[in-house]
């Protein structure tokens, strides 16, 4: 691998000095794309254009013209619309799909000159917890081959921890950002529904999803949050309240004596790998001796926290996909002349879709259907409600809420495919956050004994990513 | 036929799709336009892209809450969105934004008129807003559908009554109630052949005496006021004989035939989808405040049926051109301000006023290409001061058709004034009659073979002479005038002529 800067303000710094020109970064990134093709990373590269336009924004830093991401390597999920590129959602329905449109985060980045470098491989439709669920096959872990990289963000999580570009712009609807984050030893944003327009990112479970930040550097997600995030009139669900400068927030000073962290207990219970409980502990330790004050909170419906997420998501799954129908774009079966509108559905989603993703649309349909709503969709809406009532007891005791990312770190591929329920376990400390719609973050805490990162996550009040961000870079 | 109701009462109720008049698709920026080119007005969001999400018109939304207060409804201040799952080549998303547990209107009511000038209410259960779908195009390729999205994600409200409807005549009378109010308040430009309203009527039969009721079925997609009759009237008949025969009715789907005045069960109940409806997760709710609700109130005023009473009473107009007049919400604004501008205002002004406005304006307005009154060259200052110089007798009835033209035509305000056209055309009439009698004789003295036939009883030469002497005078002689000079001349006067 070549080595590459690991940060927006080192390529920044870099450049001035006139050590590297942004042409040469993205030769490196390339590269490092090239000679680690075993991982699996991305679907789509764009070569040329990356070239290109590194040469155009080399230009306007010299000039002194640049956007606020000049120098900025990014590479995007392959579930958010770029336009005129292929978007798959690492699926084979969508396998020949090229986007009409620009995603909003992306019109975002792009006017303040980020360089796009490929679409990033993702489990298909972004279900999943190890990036095995993509039609174009499994992404590898870069600290070992042999193992997952996470989900469903693995190529974003990959491709930021391999040298191949600065940050990712990843989704997350149960911890498709924070879990890969934290399986790949990187940071990894999600934030509060509604802080990032959801237009252009193609939807699993729309009251869940969210556009989420993949950065070696938590000062660059900062950075990246400041031009993403605000209100867009394309998407209804976005928020109106203003913007943060996230970055010039971070760089305050805490007065630890000030903050409140809460140790929710539910979190270090059953399931939880020894080594990542004592890292957390010790985090929490370390904390307290610095000053702040740390207290045990309790979140009593953890028990609710999977069924009702893999309930929700998946009603909104169901609808959400019934689009792949094969009438106006992407996959659609061969057909015999006699065959007619009900085999090509059936065909086109039984050939098209893979085994997850067919598995939830099934659940999502029975659970919306007549005689089963109330039963399940209706009494898991309830859940959700009392599990965000849980956090707003929380939060009225504490300021934030640390606890591990994953009850494991990065398992090995195929270990867990054919138990989907434990696949779905893998996702239990993270999926809290999206059913209650608040920002959370993963930062790197420390190596079990193989060598495998530890992920530590803080969540915190809706819309106080500047918070969670200014303790992470604290604990970093 | 009358017998079957008799023994049978029918309970009907109806579900009307309206679509709304908005420039707009309901849920994203694309235009609302019918008869563009398949597939031009169409974009990420109504064709249902990855990642592309709706956003509200809010125009939808004012039409369907005026129909709503229109039609007597309450109003829920927090409504929600659905999405009504389905699979259908014309429908991208695989769903329709629709709205199923909470609706924008509910438990409304109107009335409709019945026998011995009696009224009937009919309650309206709810009215939603939902989004149209596309059309599936079957005539052209033999082997393939070819789909057009242009009508995919246009505004609809559906309003849905009570089954309170007892006869076919009554589903009509009512269909056509409401049409006539949703056009009046622009909320629908009612165009049926194009679909822009269109009618399922759901219906079953109770027996008089023995107060049982059978099995209900629904009749799909009826565009216009006959076929919703027709098909009603077969329904009731098929009912009745399966009822009178296997003594049930499944609960089916009917499709009238309009071509063969047949209809056919589509699907049994059992058949039928299970439409998985849950609250649209893209939207949030639809809040409305009183204050838009009270500028709506304020905004609608008089329904057609009101201002119709009230130009009867208050013009004396014959209610064949009341009836026009209150079709439509901007002619009777035309109308209305046409008569408070008149110099001389009685009937006879009122009724002149109206016979030209229906005569003449809507006329030269339906071969107009924009069929919008507000775009009429002429406005009511100009048309009221044309009927009363026509009134004043200054100029006779063709003159002023010719001036009206001329006022059409006219480019600048200037040109626009009937006062001014009637000086510049020089088309005052003759007043002075001993000018009259002058042409008169100088005409009789061309045509004296036709003057002698006509003075020894052949009548119908008067025409002729009158359009001879009409001719040379340019219209400017009043023909009553002309006809009494005339007589006079030729029957008493004797003079050598
Ligand atoms: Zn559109």
């Amino acid at each position: 691998m070549k080595p590459v800067p690991r940060s927006l303000s080192e390529i920044r710094d870099l450049i001035k000095e006139g050590k590297i020109t942004l042409p040469n970064l993205i030769n490196s990134c390339l590269e490092n794309i090239k000679s680690q093709k075993d991982l699996n990373a991305f679907i789509s590269v764009f070569e040329k254009d990356a070239m290109q336009n590194a040469e155009i924004v080399q230009k306007k830093i010299i000039g002194g013209k640049a956007g606020k991401l000049a120098g900025l390597v990014i590479s995007v999920k392959d579930v958010i619309s770029v336009k005129d590129r292929l978007m798959t959602c690492g699926s084979k329905m969508l396998s020949n799909y090229t986007a009409p449109y620009n995603a909003t985060a992306i019109e975002r980045i792009l006017k303040e000159d980020a360089i796009i470098i490929g679409k990033t491989n993702c489990d298909e439709f972004a279900m999943g917890s190890s990036n095995e669920n993509s039609y174009f096959g499994a992404v590898r872990n870069p600290f070992d081959s042999k193992r997952v990289p996470g989900g469903s963000s693995g190529g974003s999580a990959v491709s930021v921890a391999a040298g191949m570009c600065t940050a990712s712009l990843g989704s997350d609807t149960g911890g498709s950002v924070r879990q890969p984050a934290s399986f790949c030893g990187i940071t990894g944003l999600k934030v509060t529904y509604g802080r990032i327009s959801r237009y252009g990112l193609t939807a699993f479970a729309s009251s869940f999803d969210s556009i989420g930040i993949l950065a070696n550097d938590i000062n660059d997600t900062a950075e990246i949050l400041n031009c993403i995030s605000g209100y867009d009139e394309n998407d209804i669900t976005s928020s109106k309240k203003p913007v943060r400068d996230y970055y010039k927030e971070i760089q305050k000073e805490i007065n630890p004596k000030d903050i409140i962290i809460g140790y929710a207990k539910e979190a270090f219970e059953t399931g939880i790998q020894d080594e990542i409980r004592e890292t957390i502990l010790l985090k929490l330790e370390e904390l307290s001796k610095r000053g702040y004050r740390v207290k045990e909170i309790s979140l009593p419906n953890t028990d609710y926290i999977i069924p009702v997420y893999y309930i929700l998501t998946s009603a909104e799954c169901s609808s959400n996909l019934s689009r792949y129908d094969g009438v106006r774009y992407g996959y659609r079966a061969e057909l015999e002349a006699t065959d007619g509108i009900e085999e090509m559905y059936t065909r086109t989603r039984s050939e098209g879709f893979g085994e997850e993703v067919k598995r939830r649309i099934m659940l999502g349909t029975y659970v919306l259907s007549s005689g089963y709503y109330e039963q399940y969709y209706k009494k898991a809406q309830k859940a959700r409600q009392l599990i965000i009532k849980d956090f707003g007891n929380a939060f009225k005791k504490a300021d934030y809420i640390i606890t591990p990312t994953t009850p494991t770190t990065a398992f090995k591929i195929s270990e867990k495919t054919d138990n989907p329920l434990e696949m779905y376990m893998s996702d239990i400390l993270t999926v809290s956050a999206n059913l209650a719609g608040l920002p959370a973050v993963s930062i790197p805490a420390g190596k079990d004994k193989n060598g495998l990162p530890v992920g530590l996550q803080i969540t915190g009040k809706k819309f106080d990513e500047a918070g969670i961000l200014r303790l992470a870079k604290y604990i970093l | 036929m009358t017998g079957i109701q008799e023994k049978y009462l029918p309970v009907i109720g109806l579900e009307i799709h309206s679509q709304l008049n908005t420039n707009t698709k309901a849920f994203c920026g694309c235009s609302a336009k019918h008869n563009s080119p398949p597939n031009t007005n169409v974009c990420p969001v109504c064709l249902g892209s990855p990642g592309a999400l709706p956003v509200l018109n809010k125009k939808a939304v004012y039409l369907a809450l005026k129909a709503g207060i229109a039609l007597n409804c309450r109003i829920n201040y927090k409504s929600v969105f659905a999405r009504k799952n389905y699979f259908y080549p014309d429908l991208p998303k695989g769903y329709q934004i629709t709205q199923y547990e909470t609706p924008l209107c509910y438990d409304g009511s109107i009335e409709i008129p019945v026998q011995n000038n009696l009224k009937k209410r009919i309650g309206i259960e709810r009215i939603h807003i939902e989004e149209d779908a596309g059309k599936s195009i079957h005539e052209i390729s033999e082997t393939e559908t070819l789909l057009d999205f242009n009508r995919c994600g246009i505004p609809l409200i559906e309003i849905v009554t009570k089954p309170e409807i007892n006869s076919p005549e009554e589903a009509a009378v009512l269909a056509k109630k409401i049409r006539r109010i949703l056009t009046f308040l622009n909320i629908c430009d009612g165009n049926m052949e194009e679909g822009s309203l269109r009618f399922d009527a759901n219906i079953s039969l109770k027996h008089r005496d023995k107060k049982e009721q059978y099995g209900k079925t629904e009749i799909k997609n009826l565009n216009s006021f006959k076929y919703l009759k027709d098909a009603l009237n077969l329904e009731i008949q098929r009912q009745k004989y399966l009822i009178e025969s296997e003594n049930k009715i499944k609960h089916n789907t009917i499709n009238y035939d309009a071509t063969n005045k047949k209809i056919a069960v589509l699907r049994t109940k059992e058949e039928e989808e299970d439409y998985r409806y849950f609250p649209e997760p893209d939207l949030i709710p639809l809040t409305v405040t009183k204050e838009l609700i009270a500028e709506i109130k304020n905004s609608i005023q008089e329904l057609p049926e009101d201002k119709k009473e009230r130009f009867l009473i208050q013009y004396q107009i014959p209610e064949s051109k009341a009836d026009i007049l209150t079709r439509n919400k901007m002619i009777c604004e035309y109308f209305e301000n046409t008569i408070n501008l008149l110099k001389i205002k009685n009937t006879e002004q009122f009724k002149n006023t109206a016979n030209w406005i229906v005569r003449e304006v809507i006329r030269e307005l339906n071969e107009s290409i924009s069929k919008n009154i507000d775009d009429f060259p002429v406005k009511p200052k100009h048309l009221s001061s044309l009927l009363d110089i026509l009134y004043t007798g200054k100029i006779n009835i063709m003159t002023a058709k010719e001036v009206f033209r001329i006022m059409i035509q006219a480019k600048d305000e200037k040109e626009k004034d009937p006062e001014y056209i009637i000086k510049s055309h020089n088309f005052y009439q003759i007043q002075d009659e001993s000018e009259i009698e002058d042409i008169i004789i100088g005409i009789l003295k061309v045509y004296t073979e036709e003057t002698n036939k006509y003075r020894s009883g052949e009548h119908k030469i008067e025409g002729f002479l009158i359009g001879k002497i009409m001719k040379l005078t340019e219209g400017r002689a009043n023909p009553e005038t002309v006809k009494k000079i005339l007589k006079k001349i030729v029957f008493e006067v004797q003079s050598g002529i």
